[in-house]
Parts: C-alpha cells; sequence; structure tokens
C-alpha cells in the first residue's frame, strides 16, 4: 500500500524536520536518493529547483513533488499531509504549554545535543548539493576510507557556475536581494552560459 | 457572508489569509513571517506587536518547516486546535493544487534544449549558495564549545562516509545532550533556543 507507507514515510521526516526543515534536504538525499534510489541526486536537484520557483512554501512544494513522483495526486497529498502531522501535533502543544518549557533544562540540554547534529546535516547536505551544481557528480567521499565509490569516474566540474554560487552566498548572507531575485537571475546566467560555453 | 470581516468566522478567515500568502509569498520561510504579522497584527489585531518575530524561537526549535510552523502558531493563538488546522490546511493547499499540474507537465519539458539545461544547473548552484549562507548565519549560534564542535564533527563524518540515517544521528545528538549537560555541566547551557531567522 504505496499511499500508507508514503505517509508514515513523511512522517518520519516531519519528525525530524529541524530548523524550520533545513536538515529536511540530508534525508531526502540519504533516504531517497542514495538508499531508495527513487531518483537521482540531479533529478532530485531540479525537483528542488522547481518547489523554489513555484508559489508556496518550498517545503511543501518539494513534499508534493516527492509525492507525486512516487504515487500520483494522491501521493502527493498523503506526503504532504505526512510531513505537516507531527508538527502540527508538536507546535500546538508547545504553543500551549510555552511557559512551562521555555526555560527547562531538559530543553536546554537537549538543544544543546541536537544543534551541532543539525548543522552537521545541513553541512552535509550542502556538499552533497555541490555534486550537482559546480561538480557533475556527487563528491566520492567513501574513497578516504578505501571504500569503492560509485561515483568515482568520469568525475567533472562546471568552473563557469562559481561566479553563480559566490554570488548566491554573498547576496542571501548580506540579505542584499531577495530569494526570488537571487534564483531567476542564477537561472538566467546558467541558462545564457549554457548556450554560448557549450 | 457580509464585507464586514469582524463577522466572519476566524477560523474561516485563517484559512483564507493563510491560502493567500501561500500563494503569493514565493521562497516559504521567514518571507511568510513578514507578511503574517502584516495581516495578523496590524489588519486583526489579533496577535502583539512583535510578538512574531519573539516568537521565531519557537517556531524554529520545534520540528516542522517553518511556514507550516507559523501557521500552526498563529491559527492555534486564535482558535485552537480548529484554528491551527484551518490555517495549516490554507498554507499547503496552493502547492497541492500548483504542484501537482506543474509535476503532470515536468515530463513534457524539453529537458534536451542547452538555456533550460543551463538554467536548471543555474537554480541548483543558487540553492547551494542559499543553503551555504543558511550554515554561516546558523554556525555561530548552534556551535558555542568544543563538545559541540567535537559532535559536528563526528556527526558530518558518520554522514559522509557511513551513509548513517540521518534520524539516529539527530538521536544520538539528544540523547547525548541530555546526558553530557545533566551530568557534568554545572551550569545549564545558555539560552539553548534563540536563533537568528532562517531565510
Amino acid at each position: 500500500m504505496i499511499y500508507l507507507f508514503l505517509l508514515f514515510l513523511f512522517m518520519y521526516y516531519g519528525c525530524f524536520c529541524l530548523s524550520g526543515g533545513s536538515t529536511l534536504m540530508q534525508f531526502y538525499i540519504n533516504d531517497l536518493v542514495n538508499t531508495r534510489h527513487w531518483l537521482t541526486l540531479e533529478e532530485f536537484g531540479n525537483f528542488q529547483a522547481i518547489s523554489q520557483i513555484t508559489p508556496g512554501p518550498i517545503g511543501i512544494n518539494l513534499a508534493t513533488f516527492l509525492g507525486y513522483q512516487q504515487g500520483g495526486i494522491l501521493g502527493g497529498l498523503v506526503a504532504t499531509i505526512g510531513l505537516l502531522l507531527p508538527s502540527f501535533f508538536l507546535m500546538s502543544l508547545a504553543v500551549h504549554s510555552y511557559g512551562r518549557w521555555q526555560h527547562s533544562p531538559i530543553v536546554r540540554s537537549i538543544m544543546f545535543g541536537i544543534k551541532p547534529m543539525a548543522t552537521a546535516l545541513i553541512t552535509a547536505a550542502i556538499l552533497a548539493c555541490l555534486g550537482m551544481s559546480i561538480f557533475t557528480k556527487p563528491i566520492p567521499f567513501e574513497i578516504l576510507i578505501g571504500r569503492e565509490s560509485a561515483f568515482a569516474g568520469a568525475f567533472d566540474w562546471r568552473p563557469e557556475m562559481l561566479p553563480i554560487l559566490i554570488f548566491a552566498v554573498l547576496a542571501m548572507y548580506k540579505k542584499k536581494m531577495s530569494i526570488m531575485a537571487v534564483i531567476f537571475s542564477s537561472a538566467l546566467c546558467g541558462g545564457v552560459m549554457y548556450l554560448l560555453i557549450k | 457572508m457580509t464585507d464586514n470581516t469582524s463577522s466572519q468566522r476566524p477560523v474561516w478567515i485563517l484559512f483564507r489569509e493563510f491560502f493567500k500568502i501561500a500563494l503569493f509569498v514565493i521562497g516559504g520561510g521567514y518571507a511568510i513571517l513578514l507578511v503574517a504579522e502584516e495581516i495578523f497584527v496590524k489588519k486583526y489585531h489579533w496577535l502583539r506587536e512583535g510578538e512574531l518575530t519573539e516568537m521565531l524561537t519557537l517556531i524554529q526549535a520545534v520540528p516542522g518547516l517553518t511556514a507550516g510552523n507559523i501557521a500552526i502558531y498563529i491559527g492555534y493563538r486564535v482558535a485552537g486546535f480548529p484554528g491551527a488546522l484551518a490555517a495549516l490546511s490554507g498554507v499547503a493547499l496552493p502547492s497541492l493544487v500548483i504542484i501537482t499540474l506543474v509535476a503532470m507537465g515536468f515530463a513534457n519539458l524539453p529537458m534536451d534544449n542547452r538555456f533550460i539545461q543551463g538554467a536548471f544547473v543555474g537554480i541548483r548552484t543558487a540553492i547551494t549558495g542559499l543553503m551555504l549562507a543558511t550554515l554561516l548565519r546558523i554556525w555561530r549560534n548552534s556551535i558555542r564549545s568544543k563538545v559541540q564542535l567535537t559532535l559536528f564533527l563526528v556527526g558530518l563524518t558518520a554522514v559522509l562516509l557511513f551513509n548513517t540515517n540521518p534520524g539516529w544521528l539527530i538521536l544520538s545528538g539528544l540523547i547525548f545532550g541530555l546526558l553530557y549537560c545533566l551530568l557534568f555541566c554545572r551550569e545549564m547551557p545558555a539560552a539553548a533556543i534563540e536563533e537568528k531567522p532562517a531565510p
């Protein structure tokens, strides 16, 4: 029963959706791309790109897209419901009892340990995303411990994308431009570069 | 139905306003917060001035998408569980409809076109950059001691080299934090949930 499976899978993602959704990327990459092989890293990147440029919050867009890819219209619906369901209960509970746990040592201790792990997941997701933007294949880190990498051969990079990367980091970090302005100008630059260079 | 907004049921207003917010605010997250503040503080006076910005720490600390958690927070504050459900449905519905339509047409996109290929690589690069900017912004608040830096490095190594399940990493971070702080810390880590807004 694919719909029930999608519902529970995305509920699981919803439980670990930390820092406003930033950790989700690594769950998708680790689980859907590397383990279940539902889609390739580049396809995932394209889904992410579409989710970013269409109306609606990117996290919900991406969940609908991934669900649709596996189970059609109903698949998109149950994936989205699954992703939001844990936060619905947890957040309502948190608002309800905010005063009681705001200064609780237990909550502080939990956050102390979770934050570095969430940061590590975001960092890993960035390194994975480099493998579909600046590089043409995922970076084969497994080689460091002597393991065979499926992606070791035909490793290439796209130096023409480096200016876009630097531009996006600076524009967002300094908050000089809106996300949409950054995304659309990068799309335009990338498209024109491909027409001119290759 | 009357034009007077105050005579409408808050649950319906929550649904409608969040539907509009999700439809017209592209990008999500922090952008939604600013628009929601404009509507629910200035127009309806349902929330205090600055309340949402104060609550951003809570919104970011509880598992869930930023946009979803903002909707749940406002919905619950205004009308309890039904309000939270209405706001959350409103924020999710545009995505469901639009993405389903886009996904149907996605297969017909001429992916062998050079310009489209380049545009997608460009957007993927920009997204990588956005995530990098987010990382830079949250770093100082997330990694405050050598113990936390060690945790970060262990977690990163586990993911990159051994493809460790991220869920296990978060759980082990949680358990480690509890044990370490309750057993060894004389002072509790200060301001556990205090984060700069992520984009």
